[in-house]
């Protein structure tokens, strides 16, 4: 996939149309997932999805293939949605409907019902990490990107980012740990 | 729940699906500006100068660092030398001090001796001088004699010659010689009676001896014609000038008995201070000045007695 994106990419810089939609077929439904995760409703996440690629054909010309295509495109929507954030001021929250119906309209490993509950819980205290530890964890979690690829997006070290992933995992541990103690006292 | 299975969960998260007509809509804001490969490439060469252009600067600036740093050590290096060189200088500056000064001493007697010796050199050269003056001198005197002798013999009359008269010329010359001596021998003698009678001394002229003389005739010498008008004279009407003899007597020649006292310039007859006449011939013999005197000498050098 990298190296087909790296030669559509290179025949959309010569002004091909077709190799530009290719990329936009390719590329637009994770970066839709990124954004709507982040921004919090449809409308938001499909504006700055359309913002990102339109970014991105304007800055097709400065690519320079130094890092790969998809990481140089989630550099872009990163930045959208910072843009985005900073207007806007604050990001809304998930509701917990709205992760009960992603989890119900996509496929996922867990069966039993108990741990689909504790996975939504999870994703929730995911969005109460602070935004550094949040992007981390989106990106590298849900966007399956690497360490490497993730410093690259948020211009930090590498060591940066298992740093805060480590801080994120340490936060989310102890909210499960703070979760299960609590039905036990109350049975008690 | 470990880390894990929280990894787990997470990477398992549900992705939220795009609208269906969004991939149309971002299909259709496709707009695409054609890049110019050129500038790509000409931007591509000139990268890497601007990419190592501030490492390069710095390596400059390392290096022209490290060049001052070199010349100062060394020239740190040369002046610690000289600073060496001229403590050890100072060090024997007394003992150089002495050294100087005995050397300008050395060199203030070296110029006085070069100077004695300009001098004595000069004083050399002013006796050969003062020699060849005195030679010449008496060269003069002599020319002189000879010259009042020639002269004489121009103002003599010139004697008709007739064939086989030369030896009665001769005779007759011969006779005159033996008479001038004659008259000089008088002179000599009435000088010493002179000085007989005035403490030792001799007279200082020819005329005072009048009462020692017999005759002014004797003042005349027989081959100096052009006095011979004289001979007619009184003592009190002849005077110095009128005499043939050259009179060179001082009072006090009586204790310089080698002296010349008077002259005959004709005949070369030479009255010395003991009252003898000698006769010479001026090729060989030579009239030298000596203590404000004149005496007799050989051309050779060597005293005439």
């Amino acid at each position: 996939m990298s190296d087909a994106a790296e030669t559509l990419c290179q025949r959309a810089r010569k002004g091909d149309l077709s190799a530009a939609s290719e990329l936009v077929t390719a590329f637009y439904q994770q970066i839709y997932a990124y954004l709507r995760r982040l921004s919090g409703n449809d409308d938001d996440a499909a504006d700055l999805t359309q913002k990102t690629f339109t970014r991105t054909w304007q800055s097709l010309g400065s690519y320079q293939h130094r890092s790969k295509f998809s990481t140089w495109l989630h550099g872009i929507a990163y930045h959208v949605y910072l843009d985005w954030r900073r207007k806007r001021n604050l990001g809304d929250p998930q509701t917990d409907e709205w992760w009960e119906t992603q989890a119900a309209n996509s496929p996922t490993p867990f069966e039993n019902t108990v741990e689909r509950e504790s996975a939504h819980q999870l994703y929730r205290w995911v969005d109460e990490l602070d935004d550094e530890k949040k992007q981390a964890v989106h990106l590298h979690y849900y966007q399956n990107l690497p360490l490497s690829e993730t410093a690259e997006v948020l211009g930090v070290a590498v060591s940066t980012v298992k740093y805060r992933l480590r801080e994120a995992l340490t936060f989310l541990r102890s909210r499960t740990t703070a979760a299960n103690s609590i039905p036990e006292r109350k049975t008690s | 729940m470990n880390d894990t299975t929280i990894e787990n969960i997470l990477f398992h998260a549900p992705r939220p699906v795009a609208p269906p007509d969004l991939l149309r809509r971002l299909q259709a804001e496709i707009t695409l500006r054609r890049t110019e490969p050129a500038p790509q490439k000409a931007r591509d060469l000139r990268s890497p100068f601007r990419r190592w252009f501030p490492a390069l600067a710095f390596c400059v600036l390392l290096v022209s660092c490290a060049i001052m740093i070199a010349v100062q050590g060394n020239w740190t290096t040369n002046l610690k030398r000289q600073n060496e060189t001229l403590r050890a200088t100072t060090a024997n500056l007394p003992q150089l001090r002495e050294q100087h000064t005995a050397w300008e001493q050395d060199r203030a007697q070296q110029d006085e001796l070069d100077q004695l010796r300009k001098d004595n050199q000069e004083l050399q050269q002013l006796k050969a001088e003062a020699a060849r003056l005195q030679k010449m001198a008496a060269d003069t005197h002599r020319l002189q004699n000879e010259n009042q002798q020639l002269t004489a013999k121009l103002n003599a009359p010139t004697p008709t010659t007739a064939p086989g008269q030369n030896f009665f010329d001769e005779a007759q010359q011969q006779a005159e010689r033996i008479q001038c001596v004659n008259n000089l021998k008088q002179i000599g003698l009435a000088m010493r009676i002179w000085a007989g009678d005035n403490n030792g001394k001799y007279p200082t002229s020819l005329v005072v001896m009048s009462n020692e003389l017999s005759t002014v005739k004797i003042l005349i010498c027989p081959s100096d014609k052009g006095r011979a008008d004289y001979k007619s004279l009184t003592f009190g009407e002849f005077q110095d000038n009128m005499t043939s003899y050259q009179y060179l007597a001082q009072p006090d020649d009586e204790t310089h008995p080698d002296c010349i006292t008077a002259i005959c310039p004709i005949h070369h007859n030479y009255l010395l201070a003991d009252g003898s006449v000698q006769q010479i011939n001026p090729e060989k013999i030579r009239e030298v000045k000596k203590d404000g005197r004149l005496y007799l000498e050989r051309i050779d050098g060597t005293p005439f007695r």
